[in-house]
């Protein structure tokens, strides 16, 4: 036990290794009122060692961990001292110490708050399973309600394909990771948010800005790690849910874990989801959704050796077929109407993911490995035109992480990386005319070293250089990376946060921008495209405070993000066009965030955030002007409360987007313009849970206010005309929506 | 905007005043659950039991606090609920299927039987 608690840090948290070092958290004194009493003065010390700390006057602490002991004993003068055990990957720990005549009564609690600010060296947000449940439809993409930091916007009026954004710059400039493996890469950019159910989910992180080096130099804007439920940890023999909504969408998941033998135990995971209603509730004979039948399953082991080795292995497999368009397309059968226009896009993917860990001689040292095969498939109608895509990949890394000296202050990780993407794609036909072209096939190889080195003085100061060093086959170029992240903690409850570093990106123009042929626009490449690279600079303060229903905190950040090179894709140019080419000028992102997280009584929590983003690019035109689509204010207040023990859950969030530039579109005939501003608008979400023993039933609804984007798709009746146009997306496709479903679990 | 907040707000206060509970009447009834982990089973399952508002365990005397509506159940029903648990409730012993289900810790009513590693893990 005491040895994997090292491993488990150098080999799952690897990219934020000195994160899960650290505990934190507050002392109560445990009493029968309602009323919580923090414990100032009261001593933390690992068992057996000389590490320890005091609480402060509001009863917080942050110690780090260590790897010889988990036991950690707490005590206070004339109180009883307890000996906690402290799992491996917690950081936030609170004790409700009992007075001196309750013997052996403490009390351990996980944190209530569904999203919190954890204590690591880069900016890093948790949303726990409480957190996710407050939006309980459906996959990654949803995630994101409470959140300013995460922007999530329908990519087009027809696929139903969703898309993030950080900073105010596209999805692909931050990096989505399953478990620290890249996940969310080239094919799935345009679905994939939809392939990773929210079942299955156990915790999301999100880092803003610049991430460490050891998962490759891409994450410019940010990092988004998702955790799945792992059958080591998880409690669950058997859950069940079930989703239906007003729209016409239905869901079920299913997951059962089991323990094989001692120290085996594996899971399986179900997700099937099926959007069976054909809607077109704006009557502008497209669906408002497109039709989607999604089936995905995995099933993951976990296997110890206690001391020597660590395991995890998944496989995973998935399948999807969407139908959009005209109401009266049907997939398979040709359609020569000049009314009747179709979406059908087929998904296969296989994912295969192994991580393994080695502790080698004293309890410092470490390797992990993470290896990962992924294969996917898509054939794609938009139209007359036809997309087929098919990947392959693998990707390998091997993370060797050491102590410098005796002392814990000073840890290096260091290791090499190997990744390579076999894509072929090959897009045909014309949006009004028949043309023929060749497929592309392409290869890219990149292997690459990187080294972190990290200092630290108490956990007052962290200091994290780190360098990587990559060769790209696909440009025959050398990529250095170099990246830093300081954190300082002038007084206990208040953490300063400076990163900065260089990254870089291979684009895929088609594949990120597939709304893109959902419109008759024609790809224009002017030149060869050159590796988009970019610097990106953030600075943060987090202060938590305390109140009555618990630890609150204000955090503020800001990140600027300036491109050196970038793949312009211009749609202001020509509505009837899309010009591609390397950036000629300048091109950069300015985002300044602020987030209160309130806990004013107990049980009850409120989030106020408001961001602003400036991003602005010289276009393939030589003008510098903003980028379109993208909405420069955004606030979201979040108001959670909950019965005792949770019996009744109540969650309603109001999301406020301000109006945003839209693509030019003024050389069209006056039926087919849209101003060149959108209108603003609010969305609100809200829903309610019962909890019974075993069983929890929720109701909620979406866009409650029922705004919708008028308009959509531009020359909706003729949709072969030079002017048809579903890429011009600020706001909801379909109004108010209704859901109930419910969750089942067998302990 | 502050129409949106003020409705919000309203909301969120109606549902506290809703939350206020009626009538009720309180309990401790003496169980044998001496660990962490029968502190997490109770709390999992005793406030769910038909009628029960409140409740407070305390793993060293291993007495439950259980504040209840008289009009929707009884004491003899949560005791019998505590049985089926797996724990004596006062003089209503544990039901034996129960009991044998329980981890190993949990079946010991000796403090010592408490292995910390008890009140995490799993059953292997």
């Amino acid at each position: 036990m005491k040895k994997i608690l090292l491993l488990q840090i150098a080999l799952f948290t690897a990219p934020l290794l000195f994160a899960q070092q650290t505990l934190t958290g507050t002392i109560w004194e445990y009493t029968d009122s309602e009323e919580q009493k923090p414990l100032a003065g009261a001593t933390l010390q690992w068992l057996g060692t000389q590490s320890g700390t005091n609480t402060d006057l509001e009863g917080k602490y942050s110690l780090e961990k260590v790897s010889a002991t988990n036991k950690l004993i707490v005590s206070y003068p004339a109180y009883q001292n307890d000996t906690i055990t402290v799992e491996k990957d917690r950081t936030i720990l609170d004790v409700f110490m009992s007075s001196p005549s309750m013997l052996d009564a403490v009390v351990v609690i996980a944190r209530r708050s569904g999203a919190y600010v954890s204590v690591k060296p880069i900016l890093t947000t948790v949303i726990t399973t409480d957190g996710l449940r407050k939006a309980a439809c459906c996959n990654l993409s949803e995630s994101f309600d409470n959140t300013v930091a995460v922007d999530v916007e329908y990519a087009d009026a027809v696929s139903g394909a969703k898309q993030i954004s950080m900073l105010g710059l596209a999805g692909v400039y931050s990096q989505i990771l399953l478990e620290n493996t890249p996940y969310i890469r080239l094919l799935s950019n345009q679905f994939g948010l939809g392939f990773v159910p929210g079942t299955w989910m156990e915790s999301i992180s999100i880092s803003k800005g610049i991430a460490s080096v050891t998962n490759g130099y891409e994450a410019i804007t940010g990092q988004i790690n998702v955790e799945y439920k792992k059958p080591e940890t998880n409690t669950e023999k058997l859950f069940l849910n079930l989703y239906g909504s007003t729209s016409g969408k239905g869901e079920f998941n299913l997951n059962s874990r089991f323990n094989v033998k001692e120290n085996v135990s594996t899971m399986f995971l179900l997700h099937t989801e099926g959007q069976f209603a054909k809607l077109d509730m704006n009557h502008d004979n497209f669906r408002d959704l497109p039709q989607n039948y999604q089936v995905n399953a995995m099933n993951r082991w976990d296997y110890t050796v206690p001391g020597k080795f660590e395991g995890r292995t998944m496989v995973a497999y998935l399948w999807e077929d969407r139908i959009g368009g005209t109401m009266d397309y049907t997939p398979g059968k040709e359609f020569f109407s000049d009314s009747t226009w179709g979406l059908n896009i087929k998904t296969n993917k296989l994912d295969v993911i192994t991580k393994n860990g080695f502790l080698l001689k004293g309890h410092h040292e470490s390797i992990g490995t993470i290896l990962s095969f992924n294969f996917h498939d898509n054939k794609s109608i938009f139209g007359h035109r036809t997309y087929d895509a098919q990947q392959l990949s693998g990707y390998a890394n091997v993370l060797y992480s050491n102590r410098l000296g005796k002392k814990e202050r000073s840890k290096i990780t260091a290791g090499a990386s190997f990744q390579i993407d076999h894509l072929k794609d090959h897009l045909y036909g014309d949006p009004r005319e028949y043309i023929y072209t060749s497929p592309t096939e392409r290869m890219e190889i990149v292997p690459g070293v990187f080294a972190e080195y990290s200092y630290s003085i108490d956990e007052k100061l962290v200091v994290m250089p780190g360098i990587r060093f990559d060769y790209n086959s696909l440009y025959d170029e050398l990529f250095w990376t170099p990246r830093l992240h300081i954190k300082w903690m002038p007084f206990k409850n208040t953490s300063l946060r400076l990163s900065g570093g260089k990254g870089y990106r291979t684009s895929n123009v088609i594949v990120e921008n597939t709304s893109l042929l959902i419109s008759n626009r024609e790809f224009r490449f002017l030149e060869d495209l050159t590796p988009e690279i970019a610097y990106n600079t953030g600075i943060s303060l987090v202060q938590s405070f305390m109140m009555k229903g618990g630890k609150s905190s204000l955090s503020l950040d800001y990140y600027y993000t300036g491109f050196e090179n970038q793949t312009v894709v211009d749609v202001d140019r020509d509505p009837h066009y899309v010009y591609i080419a390397n950036l000629d000028g300048k091109s950069n992102s300015h985002s300044v965030q602020a987030e209160l997280i309130m806990l004013p009584f107990k049980r009850f929590e409120v989030v106020v955030a408001y961001r602003y983003n400036r991003v602005w690019q010289t276009n393939t035109s030589g003008e510098y002007a903003s980028k379109a689509l993208m909405s420069p204010h955004k606030a979201v207040l979040n108001l959670n409360y909950s019965t005792k023990f949770d019996k009744w859950k109540f969650n309603a969030t109001l999301q406020y987007n301000s109006s945003m530039r839209l693509p030019d579109t003024k050389d069209n005939p006056v039926e087919f313009r849209l101003g060149s501003q959108s209108p603003d608008y609010f969305i609100l979400n809200a829903q309610v849970t019962k909890k019974f023993r075993k069983l929890e039933v929720y109701v909620g609804g979406e866009n409650l206010l029922n705004y919708k984007q008028k308009n959509p798709i531009l020359s909706a009746n003729e949709p072969y005309s030079e002017y048809f146009d579903a890429s011009i997306i600020y706001a909801p496709i379909h109004g108010a929506m209704g859901y109930v479903g419910m969750r089942w679990t067998l302990k | 905007m502050k129409k949106y907040i003020l409705t919000l707000l309203i909301a969120v206060i109606g549902i506290t005043a809703f939350a206020q509970k009626s009538k009720s009447e309180t309990v401790v009834i003496q169980t044998n659950g001496v660990c962490e982990t029968c502190k997490k089973t109770f709390t999992e399952n005793v406030p769910f039991f038909k009628g029960v508002t409140d409740f407070k365990y305390d793993v060293a005397t291993a007495k439950m606090t259980v504040t209840y509506n008289p009009q929707k159940t009884t004491v003899a029903e949560i005791r019998q609920g505590v049985s089926k648990l797996g724990y004596n409730a006062d003089d209503v012993k544990a039901d034996p299927k129960a009991r044998e289900k329980l981890p190993a810790c949990c079946k010991t009513e000796k403090k010592s039987g408490c292995s910390p590693g008890c009140s995490h893990g799993h059953k292997h």
